[in-house]
């Protein structure tokens, strides 16, 4: 027996009891009325006693059955009637198309099987019936987590062969849960192409939790126009729903680095948002983090003190900040996790994090053999970064010439400095033309998002800085320069930064003398690089306009021309900052108002630095991406997935990857449709090995386990022309075999209406109701 | 004593009731004298005086020794015209206290009867019979012997006034000594809602019978009686201490219908074969409307009597 609103229902029969209590509460509230003919009375009731106890226990059960048959038909009874919607109940041969929801939700506890090992008993125990009857009866398999692939589920396969159904329950039985969310749509395309050229009557079998949060996303009317599809070609459509409401659901929502680096031996913080998905409303939630690294091919694991969520109102969440210091360099996967519940697989979160002895600083010196070293263009950012040039303040600082650019791997470091580097090498392609692959190299750095900060200087190259450098407003100079301007030689006359124009951005702020600081507006520019803030740039895709976050001051207090330009470089940010970074044309990065430089450059160079936060760390179903650098050019790429057995590693191919002026070495692994944590083990030729972690999480809205019910799934296909079945217990298959979905309203208002005017009659006859 | 008998006299239904006369339809005790026949021939009453005859007068009364003096036409009238002495018996009871409920302002069932009786006694009074009252619960409280003085009717008013309903009925007892105490036969009048043992009453109505008694009774019922149009749940405390009982009206109705018609018809069957004259009232009707429709249909039985004899 079920019910589109079980509430009303139960409602309504507790309503049931109504007459019952206003039959007693009458008893207690009557008029006194002094009867000098008491004898009739009393002789009327001896004679009518029995009579007028049977009238009433008939209309208070009249009553009762009125309010009864109003509960069925408010919360519209969907009962049972006698059609058999079980497959291969009709007499002629049937094409069956089963469309089976294996997406995450389904993995629901229900007792000790899931929801998905209830479903899969079902179709095993309904295929085994076609083929008990088979009449050259045809079944296919669809499954929601991959509706459109090339599987023997998919094609169509008769049911007569034992040795095919038993192959086909085999798999069935062996088949395990996606990661994936359901793309019931999609699946019902399959099921059209399916079932379009097959002339038996045609049946499509939905065993599925149908979330409501499945039903409402995803394409809009794609469910209906499918729907439409099949039911304009008379196929019969039955929908068996094991969607239940449960009683807890944690879900780790998200897990991240709010720090742009993990570095090792160094405090890092580690955000874990978790979700409750239940409107209950929850207290001390235990949350617990561990990290594990390989190291000489054994795992090594860290844990570390769990965090509590003291409130965790009911369908909100909360986030945690793990303030955690990781003892190791190197690849890490770090794992939160909280309390097992119905849906245990959306109780982890992973995140894969590269953890680093050091920040990576790439210097290349325009000037780096200066008879006074301190006016290399590299002395004083190096000093700042790296003071005893041996990584022990957590950067570790290479400076190279211009010249020894071209051999540079960008990728291994995470910020990149051209301080007055004239022009990058160039080559001659084999057409002739003049390329130029270090550049290219720069490019894609930057837009995988490494940073490179660019200080100007009289060695610029202006045709290389405004031609390829700037590339029609699409390449790494944001804006067309000219020849440097200003008393370089004197130092007499001089600008300064505007305050006025500094813009707001965080990392601007020791900039604008915030904190503290010393005030920018001090520092004394002697000379610097023109460049037109009205340059037209054409950015497209990743790659977003400029901006003048700075400005040089005026002599007449006016609009000066720009200090300092950023712009988003694909994931990358590149930076511009048109003076040098030695004292030759400034003082600012002397030693006087020192802290006017140290504290500014440091937020800029931090900002600019190569973020990690989510490089590794991805969704189930997001394609595994890795540029294999030169170092490990030759090694065999392996890919451990989750849940595979030891015995199950993938081998990966690297392909090359070319653009126009760039090939770069990539491997990819397309199919990573299990949430945890793929490790990929580089191994080089000498037998040294090393390993990358990649994280891979669950749509958190998969946690969301409310059940659409039938009235959703009505909404979601725009009709009710198919048949609901509710599985909502775990039992036998054929349970469904004669419950059809039909809704009995009209009967049971009318059986109301019947009901009313026999009580309105035997009332009047029994004398409880005048006629008038 | 004069608003006591304006509240029992009605001048309206006294000016209807007074055309009409009450006719003893049994043989009384006395004079052939008036409307009443005397059973004793030969028995003389006292001489009065002459009057002229006018038509309508009985040719039987004509001095004929004076037409054949004076060729003129003389009726001779005699002390005593009647004698008739009706006995009205009132029940005080406490089921007479009933006081309908429905439109309009009824009275109770005991000023019902007493009105009723008043009226009746009046109009006797009026054809110089002679009337007493007895009023009774379960006990004769007043009993005012048969006179034919005028101002009987004030002493049979001023009974009837101070006397209120509460205890319980016993009929058959009250009739008993009454029949009893009244040496003449005459006329006795029962005004009661009879809710009492009937077969004790019947006994006691028999009784006056048995002593040559015309008995008229005058069954008087509240319309609420007769109808039961009460609905909701109600307890029904009875008069006269006969219990309680908690129903729903409407369910009971029938049968309470059905119980009560079936005791009036009994009791009228007996009253008939008793060849005692029944008369149910209801409070509802209008006095004077029932007496007259009382009235004439002793009359119309007088005369059916009459012919028949």
């Amino acid at each position: 027996m079920s019910f589109v609103s079980p509430m009303i229902f139960w409602i309504g029969l507790g309503a049931v009891s109504i007459p019952i209590i206003i039959h007693l509460l009458n008893r207690r509230r009557f008029r006194v009325r002094q009867w000098a003919a008491m004898q009739f009375l009393l002789d009327s009731l001896r004679r009518n006693r029995r009579r007028l106890r049977i009238e009433e226990l008939i209309l208070m059960a009249l009553r009762c059955l009125a309010l009864f048959l109003l509960a069925l038909a408010i919360s519209r009874f969907t009962g049972c009637g006698d059609h058999d919607l079980m497959p291969g109940s009709d007499q002629a041969a049937e094409t069956t198309v089963f469309i089976l929801d294996d997406s995450f939700s389904m993995g629901q506890k229900l007792g000790a099987p899931t929801i998905f090992e209830n479903a899969v008993n079902d179709i095993v125990t309904h295929v085994e019936r076609l083929h008990e009857n088979a009449k050259a009866d045809q079944i296919a398999i669809v499954l929601t987590s991959k509706p459109g692939a090339d599987d023997v589920f998919q094609s169509l396969m008769s049911v007569g062969g034992k040795e095919e159904i038993d192959r086909l329950i085999g798999r069935l039985k062996t088949l395990t849960l996606s990661d994936s969310p359901s793309r019931l749509g999609e699946a019902l395309i399959t099921a059209d192409e399916l079932l379009a050229n097959e002339e038996n009557p045609r049946n499509v079998f939905v065993y599925s939790d149908f979330r409501a949060v499945d039903l409402s996303r995803g394409k809009a009317g794609i469910h209906q126009v499918q729907f439409k599809a099949l039911r304009d070609q008379g196929i019969s459509v039955v929908t068996l729903d094991y969607g239940r409401p449960v009683a807890s659901n944690l879900t780790i929502e998200k897990i991240e680095l709010l720090d742009k680096w993990a570095l090792a031996g160094v405090q890092t913080h580690i955000g874990v948002t978790v979700r409750n998905n239940t409107t209950v409303r929850l207290k001390d939630v235990p949350i617990s983090l561990e990290a594990k690294w390989r190291v000489d091919d054994k795992e090594v694991s860290a844990v570390f003190p769990a965090e509590t969520i003291s409130v965790l109102a009911g369908e909100s969440s909360a986030r945690v900040e793990f303030k955690v210091v990781l003892p190791r360099q190197g690849a890490a996967a770090l794992t939160a996790r909280v309390p097992s519940d119905h849906l245990a697989g959306d109780d982890n979160g992973y995140l894969a994090i590269d953890v680093r002895k050091v920040l990576r600083v790439l210097i290349v010196d325009g000037h780096p053999d200066m008879t006074d070293v301190t006016l290399n263009e590299s002395y004083r950012l190096a000093l700042l970064m790296d003071p005893n040039l041996n990584a022990d303040h957590g950067t570790e600082v290479t400076i190279v010439e211009t010249q020894a650019i071209g051999a540079q791997n960008f990728s291994k470091y995470d910020l990149v400095l051209l301080l007055d580097v004239a022009k990058l090498p160039s080559e001659l392609s084999d057409d002739g033309k003049v390329i130029y692959p270090t550049l290219s190299a720069l490019e894609q750095y930057v837009r995988d998002g490494g940073g490179l900060c660019i200080f100007t200087g009289e060695s610029l190259d202006l045709p290389f800085y405004n031609g390829p450098m700037y590339a029609e407003g699409k390449g790494l100079s944001p804006l067309v320069i000219s020849p440097p301007r200003g008393d370089m030689a004197a130092k007499q006359k001089y600008r300064r930064i505007d305050a006025r124009s500094i813009s707001d951005d965080p990392f601007l702020k020791t900039l604008r003398g915030e904190g503290g600081a010393v005030r920018c507006a001090m520092v004394r520019f002697y000379a610097f690089t023109p460049s037109n803030p009205l340059t037209k740039s054409a950015p497209g895709g990743d790659i977003k306009p400029p901006r003048v976050v700075a400005k040089f001051t005026t002599p007449d207090g006016g609009d000066g021309p720009p200090a300092m330009v950023v712009r988003q470089f694909g994931k990358g940010t590149a930076m511009m900052i048109y003076s040098t970074a030695s004292t030759r044309w400034n003082d600012w990065a002397d030693d006087e108002p020192e802290t006017a430089y140290s504290a500014p450059t440091l937020d800029i160079m931090m900002h600019l630095a190569r973020s990690q936060a989510e490089e590794y760390t991805r969704r189930v179903g997001d394609t595994i991406t890795h540029t294999i650098t030169r170092d490990f050019r030759d090694a065999t790429l392996t890919l451990r997935t989750p849940n595979l057995a030891a015995d199950g590693v993938i081998t990966l191919k690297p392909v090359d990857e070319t653009t126009d002026t760039l090939t770069r070495r990539v491997v990819k692994y397309d199919n990573p449709a299990r949430g945890g944590v793929y490790r990929m083990t580089l191994k080089m030729p000498d037998g040294s090995l090393s390993d990358l972690f990649f994280a891979r999480n669950v749509d958190p809205a998969e946690g969301d386990l409310t059940p659409g019910g039938r009235a959703m799934i009505v909404k979601a296909l725009g009709s009710e022309d198919f048949k609901y079945v509710s599985r909502l217990t775990a039992g036998s298959a054929a349970d469904v075999q004669t419950k059809e979905q039909k809704e009995y309203w009209v009967i049971f208002l009318a059986g109301l209406l019947g009901l009313l005017a026999i009580e309105t009659l035997l009332a009047q006859r029994f004398g409880h109701h005048t006629k008038d | 004593m004069s608003n006591e008998l304006t509240d029992y006299l009605d001048p309206k239904v006294l000016a209807k009731i007074t055309r009409l006369d009450l006719q003893a339809r049994l043989v009384v005790e006395g004079f052939v004298s008036g409307m009443h026949r005397s059973p004793f021939n030969g028995f003389s009453v006292e001489f009065a005086s002459h009057r002229e005859y006018v038509p309508g007068d009985d040719i039987k009364h004509i001095d004929w020794k004076v037409q054949a003096k004076t060729d003129r036409y003389y009726i001779k009238q005699y002390e005593e015209e009647t004698n008739l002495k009706a006995t009205f018996l009132v029940d005080a009871s406490e089921s007479m206290h009933y006081q309908g409920t429905g439109p309009g302002q009824r009275l109770s069932k005991y000023r019902y009867a007493a009105a009723a009786a008043a009226s009746l006694a009046f109009l006797l009074l009026q054809q110089q019979d002679a009337v007493g009252l007895g009023v009774f619960d379960e006990q004769l409280k007043t009993y005012i012997p048969a006179s034919g003085h005028p101002n009987q009717i004030k002493s049979f008013v001023h009974a009837l006034a101070t006397n209120k309903p509460q205890a319980k009925t016993s009929i058959e007892l009250i009739c008993h000594s009454l029949a009893e105490k009244i040496s003449r036969r005459g006329m006795v009048c029962l005004v009661s809602d009879l809710l009492t043992d009937m077969d004790g009453l019947m006994r006691g109505l028999e009784h006056f019978r048995h002593y040559g008694h015309e008995v008229m009774v005058l069954h008087i019922m509240d319309e609420d009686e007769l109808t039961f149009p009460f609905q909701g749940n109600t307890m029904f405390q009875g008069l006269e201490d006969t219990g309680r009982l908690l129903i729903e009206p409407r369910a009971l109705r029938e049968g309470y219908l059905e119980s009560m018609e079936r005791f009036c018809r009994d009791v009228q069957r007996r009253c008939v074969s008793s060849r005692i004259d029944y008369k149910r009232i209801s409070t509802a009707d209008h006095l004077d409307a029932a007496i007259l429709a009382f009235l004439a249909a002793r009359s119309a039985a007088n005369r059916k009597a009459g012919s028949k004899r």
